[in-house]
């Protein structure tokens, strides 16, 4: 009944979905980041805290540093819940086999701490105690926002304003990102790129679920090499619901602001030779947009001959 | 003898068991493509509408895919307390639990998610982070996610809309396999009645054709609609 044989990137020759934004997809494809200043905190036992929004890549950095240290039993993961205690104390006894068979805390461990914003100060506590026995030599915080009230004195002296916070990825990051993950194809130019990420708000994770959907979109449509406007009208196409409501808001503002500023405006009589405005879209002309509605059944017919 | 084999069906035409008759659901097909390619892809994917609207069809439509491959896992939340960890260890058995074996690349299914508890959703992030868990499904009624859950699915979200007139006709038509026995006007008139519920209109049809079958009826009229509590019939 369902027939997913020609997806489009298996159409490009791919076997899974190079646009995947699951942190473990690639772990070595941190772009933009220097891992290395990051690293050396780790190694000097410092503690640090890294703060990004969400989406822009804090899960895959700290996959990076996993892999890193793969095998070297060194480092504990856990990932914070809100209203929910971390269990420190079986994280450090589990770490080593050592420690599994004698029930003894695992020594001089490095601690990555994945959605550090929902610490509570009860945990904040037990890192700090742990810190103070030697259990721990190093944390990472990775979250959203660093707040000082959630961590205890004596973790937020030891960061001693430790705080990286993850740049906005440059266009041309960007583009090294999705070039990484799909390589030189020419579906998707790197100018189409750029435009797809200034649509993304500078989210790499929006970047590759936009990528993904122009890129499926366009394989549907039979399109060879994406252009601007194609790339425009197919994002627009698959804009969520809470989007198109948002942009639908801002353009009846605009054009309740243009009617007033039209009722100033003296009357031009119109005459024959009246030409009618064309419409632009973030800077590109919209009058031979193909539509993704119209091309379709096109497209069908293409695929079923 | 039931209604149902009086009338010569093998089984009950109007079941509203779960995976009963999906490969005869109206309006499903495309939601069910966009599941089917997100799942292969790899994406979280929320499958978002109304009571009896499809969900659930919708995830056993999917099933039926990979139907063989033992890769997914489909969980009632509302039924039972749901514990991602031990259902993941239940593919390899008794093994998986003993030996902590957690397989690879699986496809997660929640049904009614709004009864998943906080610390199972983050389990099921970071099993999905960890490519242990391919996709997950999330299926539900207007049910909030937290932030990073709902940043990772993104715009995957499939919206069903409640049956329309003309599809309740033609659910009917492919549950029966013909009018005959249940005209149109009749079937318009209990889908009046169901508040756009399709769950809730079937069993109503099933209520319908019991009572013209119990009153050996050759095709059910208005005055069987009394069993569904219309004062007209």
């Amino acid at each position: 009944m369902i027939n997913v044989a020609d997806t489009w990137y298996w159409n490009l020759g791919f076997s899974s979905n190079p646009f995947s934004t699951k942190p473990a997809a690639l772990t070595n494809e941190v772009v933009g980041v220097q891992l290395e200043p990051i690293l050396e905190k780790i190694d000097n036992g410092e503690i640090q805290f890294i703060e990004a929004p969400l989406g822009s890549g804090k899960t895959t950095l700290l996959k990076s540093i996993i892999a890193r240290f793969g095998g070297k039993k060194k480092l504990i993961y856990a990932s914070c819940i809100k209203n929910e205690c971390l269990d420190l104390r079986g994280l450090l006894k589990n770490a080593t086999l050592k420690g599994k068979l004698l029930n003894k805390l695992s020594k001089g461990m490095i601690l990555m701490v994945d959605e550090a914003q929902n610490i509570s100060r009860e945990e904040a506590q037990e890192i700090t105690d742990y810190l103070e026995q030697g259990n721990l030599k190093a944390v990472a915080f990775f979250g959203t926002n660093y707040n000082k009230k959630l961590l205890t004195n004596k973790l937020n002296d030891s960061l001693n304003g430790n705080i990286t916070v993850l740049s906005y990825l440059t266009p041309e990051e960007a583009v090294e990102l999705v070039r990484k993950r799909i390589g030189y194809v020419n579906l998707i130019p790197d100018y189409v790129i750029r435009e797809i990420y200034g649509r993304s708000n500078s989210n790499p994770r929006r970047l590759l679920q936009n990528c993904e959907d122009v890129c499926r979109k366009a394989s549907e449509l039979s399109i060879k090499e994406l252009t601007l406007t194609d790339a425009g009208t197919l994002l627009k196409t698959s804009e969520p619901a809470a989007a198109k409501k948002k942009r639908a808001i801002i353009k009846a503002k605009t054009s309740k602001k243009a009617k007033k500023y039209d009722k100033k405006k003296p009357k031009i009589k119109k005459t024959e030779n009246h030409q009618t405005a064309t419409v632009t879209y973030s800077g590109y002309n919209l009058e031979n947009i193909r539509t993704y509605e119209e091309e379709m059944p096109t497209a069908k017919k293409g695929h079923e001959e | 003898m039931s209604w149902y084999e009086t009338q010569g069906y093998i089984e009950d035409p109007f079941s509203t068991k779960k995976g009963a008759f999906t490969e005869q659901s109206v309006n499903l097909k495309v939601p069910a493509a966009e599941l089917v390619y997100n799942i292969e892809a790899g994406n979280m994917v929320l499958v978002d509408g109304p009571k009896g609207t499809g969900k659930t069809a919708l995830l056993f439509l999917a099933i039926e895919k990979f139907e063989g491959e033992r890769k997914v896992i489909y969980f009632d939340c509302s039924k039972d307390k749901v514990d991602i960890k031990k259902l993941m260890q239940k593919r390899y058995g008794s093994l998986g639990r003993v030996f902590n074996l957690t397989p690879r690349g699986m496809v997660l299914m929640l049904d009614n998610f709004k009864s998943l508890s906080r610390k199972e959703l983050e389990r099921a992030k970071y099993y999905f982070d960890n490519n242990y868990l391919r996709s997950i499904v999330f299926a539900g009624n207007g049910a909030e996610l937290p932030e990073n859950v709902r940043d990772r699915i993104g715009n995957r979200v499939i919206k069903l809309k409640a049956l329309a007139a003309k599809d309740a006709v033609e659910l009917v038509r492919n549950r029966l396999g013909s009018l005959d026995f249940l005209p149109e006007k009749i079937i318009r008139k209990i889908y009046a009645k169901s508040r756009d519920d399709a769950g809730a209109f079937l069993e109503k049809c099933k209520k319908v054709c019991q009572a013209a079958t119990e009153g050996r009826e050759t095709v059910v009229s208005e005055k069987h609609l009394k069993a569904i509590g219309d004062k007209r019939g």
